[in-house]
């Protein structure tokens, strides 16, 4: 099988590990929910690789510890569908592209 | 004396007094440096390809935005009978979902582990080219 995307996983540093996690965890007040969400983003511990199962495990016990401390989220933010993300990203990276071609318009005039 | 002392000094040293020095001041709206796409496009390609850690011996892989609705994955790497081997796949955002294009048409949208393994590396890319190449913040995604 050649190497596509498929076969290979980001590999994050372990502070945004965390910060995704909590993002997710923040759109969830059900604890059991976000660490499902956390299993089903980052893989579950059985399938996993062997990286991906340290992640997975981190998750998950930062879910259960996480639970305690979460309070119910009265007005939970929107979820881009990935249809929707993807399309979003590309657009921030042509507008920082954007940007640096042009510094500052009015300099130019 | 002193006149013809000064006077020599001047033909020594030269003349100040009428100098016009205007052309060492820095212009007031100087431009930027501006690099083309294809410039700003292979500095992001190098963030892109340290995404998924290190690469096997022999291989060389690219990771990039193209442009808003194309993300390009290109690899090349001697197999065991030491040719070249070369994959590129193209993943187009389109208004169903985001379709896998690679060569010999072959058409899919892209679902399940590697439609994750894509918007983390899309999000990853995004985030570290904002501060690592234009040195801003990236925007927060909800």
């Amino acid at each position: 099988m050649p190497p596509t995307i498929g076969n290979h996983a980001p590999e994050l540093p372990q502070d945004r590990i965390d910060s995704l996690f909590y993002e997710i965890a923040d759109r969830n007040p059900d604890v059991a929910a976000a660490g499902q969400e956390v299993i089903k983003a980052f893989g579950s511990a059985d399938e996993a690789e062997p990286g991906r199962t340290a992640i997975a495990d981190a998750a998950i016990q930062d879910a259960n510890r996480f639970g305690e401390e979460v309070p119910s989220a009265p007005n939970p933010p929107e979820i881009l569908t990935p249809r929707e993300l993807a399309a979003l990203l590309g657009a921030l990276v042509l507008s920082l592209r954007e940007a640096a071609k042009n510094p500052n318009p009015n300099l130019e005039k | 004396m002193p006149s013809i002392l000064s006077k020599a000094i001047s033909l020594l040293t030269g003349d100040d007094t009428k100098a016009n020095y205007d052309w060492l001041k820095m212009p007031k709206k100087r431009v930027l440096k501006q690099l083309t796409d294809r410039e700003l496009i292979r500095l992001e390609a190098e963030i892109g390809a340290t995404l998924f850690g290190p690469l096997p011996r022999g291989h060389r892989r690219e990771f990039f935005c193209l442009d808003a609705t194309t993300w390009i994955w290109h690899e090349e790497w001697v197999d065991s009978s030491r040719k070249l081997q070369v994959a590129t796949t193209r993943y187009e955002v389109q208004e169903n979902g985001i379709l896998k294009v690679q060569e010999g048409a072959r058409y899919s949208y892209v679902e399940g582990q590697e439609l994750q393994n894509l918007l983390l590396a899309m999000r990853m890319y995004y985030e570290r080219v904002a501060r690592e190449i234009y040195h801003t913040e990236p925007k927060p995604i909800a």
